[in-house]
């Protein structure tokens, strides 16, 4: 298969519609600087992937991207917005169309053999369209590592890449499917286990039900049971049984509770009745207390006033004991008293004096008789009200006790009441015997019961052993399963890697020679005449160039630009030759000699021909004219597989045009061959 | 090796009209050039007789190369010698190679083997190595060589097409009922 031809509308540099139409054999695009060439192998490749490759940023530059400079920017709309590349093979002529909406879908089968790996189109682009400014990047300028998935991809291997990584995800969530089986058998061995567990249990438990009969036993607790059970239902038997234990097994408690605090209370009683016997003696003495206090407290109140009158006296006595003195001392003063000047004897002065003196003796001894009562009746005052603080105190803490015998025996009564019996310890005793003795025959009942009902679940529980354990064989069974998946998923990726390694080292022994004869072909430097790889790593794998026998170098940082740019040419034609998925049987080239010196562009212009003896198309586009026209006479044009010629320009508000197509038309078949016919014919004419 | 024999054994198969020109010299064409090739004793014959020769045989032909003066542009003059050039006599045949003038030379020496021979040949025959690059890859049928003792079904799964494997498939291909 072939390209036919091209329309383009409205795309990059195109404003009006330019149909260009290949030569079966080759075509030659020549025009200068945007003149359009590189448009042509954009359309070509944006009609088949809906990318430009060679446009491709990584970062939008303020955020713009490329998919905004695809279609026509210039000034004016364009006529219409289309790329339609048509392709020629054995059937009918099938057309790949993209608008700005829309792209036709590509058949991939038509371009590509069935095994040609995933992302065949882009895959087959990559390896057809050789662009001026990939040709090193995608060649001499790639990592090892890069180079080697290129190599791997192009060569149609890298569906076994594909193979690991199913399987990697196959494996992920194989082994998430067993983790989760796991689970579940853990589960059922744990439930296996607890069922052999309960029937065990179960098993014991039946033994003593060898000659229980329900019957027996609904009869024994009849008495006990406030709701009647339907008969015949161990069941609803069973129920009834323990929540009637239950409320036994509690009354009988509470009887045992009130029991002792009955008897605890017979001991309170009799204190009880000496504290009586002590508050009633207290409240007497506390009568006599009280009057002995109002007494004190009379004399004491008496004594206070009759001191406080005579202490009120006191100043003057001591003035007239003072006056007394002094007149003692003087005497009288010519028959005169000194003190107030009236005429008195001395005798009768003196008389006076002694009178006076008297007086003052004897107050001062009622002030003493009269403080020494009151401190005794103060004395006894304090007594009398310590005493009868003492007493009063005392009775409040025994009324105190009283009241809290009290308040225990009304708390009893409750209780009595509560539990339905009289507050009397003989007739509490009575009930609680009563109450034990329900307990002892619903405890009984229930053990009976727990037999039968053991008996009857000894058939269920064997039953669920059984299903358990057929459960955890299926699981275990289920487990080996996805183990065996595992393991083969695992020896299909290993096998896949090891198969795959081994068919890159043979494919790429088959390419060595390819790319040496291109190389020598192409001729990038004078001294270093050979190329060769080298492959290397195990999980991450290198492929790398190198020159020169001995020393082994790496020509990426040897070379010049151009002697780079010569080898990645032998690089990627020897890729591009390889590739035994492709059906598509063109070689398109941009530009492909820049930066190359005329003599390595005539080797080129060389290989080139050489790879169009095979049969292939070659679409190059050539900016000097003379090496368009070298293209056009070097290359094979044949009568029925023309080769074209065409030269694009741009026009001011027009955009890119063709200007010329031009056919090559075939050289003379046999323009050599035929004058030595006629030399010879010529020499035998003359000998005749 | 007799290179003359040899080239002419080597053109005719790669569809070139190939005949003695006599003087150790053979013609050769196809339908996009012309050509003649030279065997010389040694490189210093080479290095001395090529611009007469090239004059020579533009001379003598001339008439026929004005008849398709195209293809006559894609003239091929040829000067092979199976003696070894030193150093100097090496950039002399480059440069003789690298002189556009007239015709296209091509001038090598040391040409003992056939593979020296097609190598020196390189610009006039089609690519030589493609064919072997392009053998069927067997790597599929090997990788299922490899795996013929696991279930089939799971191996066409896993390197058929490029979809994700289901695993639930995967599991039952193997006997996996499933919970």
């Amino acid at each position: 298969m072939v390209i036919k031809d091209i329309e383009i509308a409205g795309f990059r540099g195109v404003r009006g519609i330019i149909k260009i139409p290949f030569g079966p054999s080759f075509t030659v695009i020549t025009g200068r600087n945007g003149a359009g060439k590189s448009t042509i192998c954009d359309a070509i490749e944006y009609a088949m992937t809906g990318e430009i490759s060679r446009l491709a940023v990584t970062d939008p530059e303020k955020g713009e991207r490329i998919s905004d400079y695809i279609w026509w920017r210039g000034l004016g709309e364009p006529l219409s917005k289309r790329v339609a590349v048509r392709f020629a093979n054995s059937g009918e002529p099938f057309t790949q169309e993209a608008t700005p909406d829309s792209r036709s879908e590509v058949d991939v089968s038509l371009f590509c053999a069935p095994d040609s790996g995933s992302d065949p189109i882009r895959k087959l682009c990559q390896t057809s369209i050789f662009r001026d400014e990939l040709i090193s990047r995608l060649s001499t300028d790639l990592s090892e590592s890069e180079r080697f998935e290129f190599v791997k991809r192009a060569l149609g291997l890298a569906e076994f890449a594909d193979i690991e990584r199913k399987c990697a995800a196959l494996e992920k969530d194989l082994k998430s499917t067993y983790t989760n089986v796991e689970r579940l058998y853990t589960s059922a061995r744990e439930r296996v286990a607890a069922y052999t567990t309960q029937i065990s249990e179960a098993r014991t438990l039946a033994t003593r039900a060898s000659d229980v009969q329900l019957d027996h036993i609904s009869l024994a607790v009849a008495g006990y049971l406030t709701v009647v059970p339907p008969q015949g239902s161990l069941s609803a038997l069973s129920v009834q049984v323990r929540r009637a234990l239950g409320e036994h097994r509690n009354r009988t408690q509470r009887l045992e509770i009130l029991s002792l605090e009955v008897k605890n209370s017979q001991a309170q009683q009799t204190r009880r009745a000496d504290l009586q016997s002590r508050i009633d003696d207290l409240r007497e003495q506390l009568g006599k207390a009280e009057s002995r206090l109002r007494s004190a407290e009379t004399i004491w109140e008496s004594e206070k006033r009759g001191i406080n009158d005579l202490r009120a006296e006191s100043p003057r006595n001591a003035a007239l004991a003072l006056l007394a003195q002094t007149g003692s001392q003087l005497g009288t003063i010519e028959e005169k008293c000194p003190l107030c000047g009236l005429t008195i004897s001395e005798k009768d002065f003196r008389s006076h004096l002694k009178e006076i003196q008297t007086a003052v003796h004897l107050l001062d001894q009622r002030i003493g008789d009269a403080t020494a009562r009151f401190t005794s009746a103060q004395a006894e005052r304090a007594t009398a009200t310590s005493e009868y603080e003492r007493l009063s105190s005392e009775a409040s803490r025994i009324t105190s006790e009283i009241q809290a015998v009290d308040l225990g025996l009304v708390r009893l009564r409750d209780q009595a009441a509560l539990l339905g019996v009289e507050l009397a310890l003989e007739k509490i005793d009575t009930e609680l015997a009563r109450s034990r003795t329900a307990v002892e025959a619903l405890d009984g009942s229930v053990t009976q019961i727990d037999s039968l009902l053991a008996l009857e679940q000894i058939t269920d529980l064997e039953q669920q052993l059984s299903l358990g354990k057929l459960e955890a064989e299926k699981l275990g069974a289920e487990m080996d399963r996805i183990s065996t998946a595992r393991q083969n998923a695992k020896a299909i990726s290993t096998s896949a890697r090891r198969v795959s390694a081994e068919n890159m080292d043979e494919r790429l022994a088959s390419l060595s020679p390819l790319l040496t004869e291109l190389y020598v072909r192409l001729r990038p430097h004078v001294d270093f005449v050979d190329v060769s790889y080298r492959m290397r790593g195990d999980v991450k794998r290198f492929l790398s160039l190198q020159v020169g026998h001995e020393e082994a170098l790496n020509p990426r940082f040897i070379f010049s630009s151009g002697q780079r740019r010569a080898l990645g040419l032998a690089f990627l034609l020897a890729v591009h030759l390889s590739r035994p998925w492709c059906k598509l049987n063109s070689l398109i080239l941009d530009d492909p000699v820049q930066h190359v010196d005329d003599y390595r562009a005539l080797h080129l212009v060389e290989v080139l021909a050489a790879i169009r003896q095979r049969g292939e198309q070659i679409i190059c586009t050539a900016e000097d004219p003379d090496l368009a026209e070298l293209l056009c006479r070097r290359l094979r044009s044949e009568s029925g597989s023309e080769g074209m010629m065409v030269e694009l320009s741009y026009v001011a508000n027009m955009g890119v045009t063709v200007s010329k197509i031009k056919e090559i038309t075939p050289f003379p078949k046999t323009l050599l061959m035929s004058a030595k016919v006629k030399q010879e014919r010529l020499e035998l004419g003359s000998g005749a | 090796m007799q290179i003359i024999e040899e080239a002419a054994t080597i053109l005719s198969r790669n569809r070139y009209l190939v005949s003695e020109a006599g003087n150790a010299s053979l013609r050769l064409e196809d339908d996009s050039l012309v050509g003649f090739l030279f065997v010389k004793e040694n490189v210093t014959e080479i290095i001395s007789g090529w611009n007469t020769t090239q004059t020579a045989v533009i001379r003598d032909h001339a008439a026929m190369l004005r008849v398709a003066p195209l293809k006559a542009w894609n003239l091929y003059l040829i000067f092979l010698t199976a003696a070894a050039p030193n150093p100097d006599e090496k950039r002399a045949l480059g440069s003789i190679e690298e002189d556009f003038r007239s015709a296209r030379k091509i001038a090598q020496g040391n040409i003992l083997t056939t593979s020296g021979l097609i190598r020196a040949l390189y610009p006039l025959l089609p690519i030589q190595n493609a064919t072997f690059a392009l053998e069927k890859n067997d790597a599929r049928s090997r990788l299922e060589a490899q795996l013929k003792d696991l279930p089939r079904e799971a191996v066409k799964m896993a390197i058929d097409g490029s979809e994700d494997i289901s695993a639930r498939r995967f599991l039952e291909i193997h006997g996996y009922k499933g919970h």
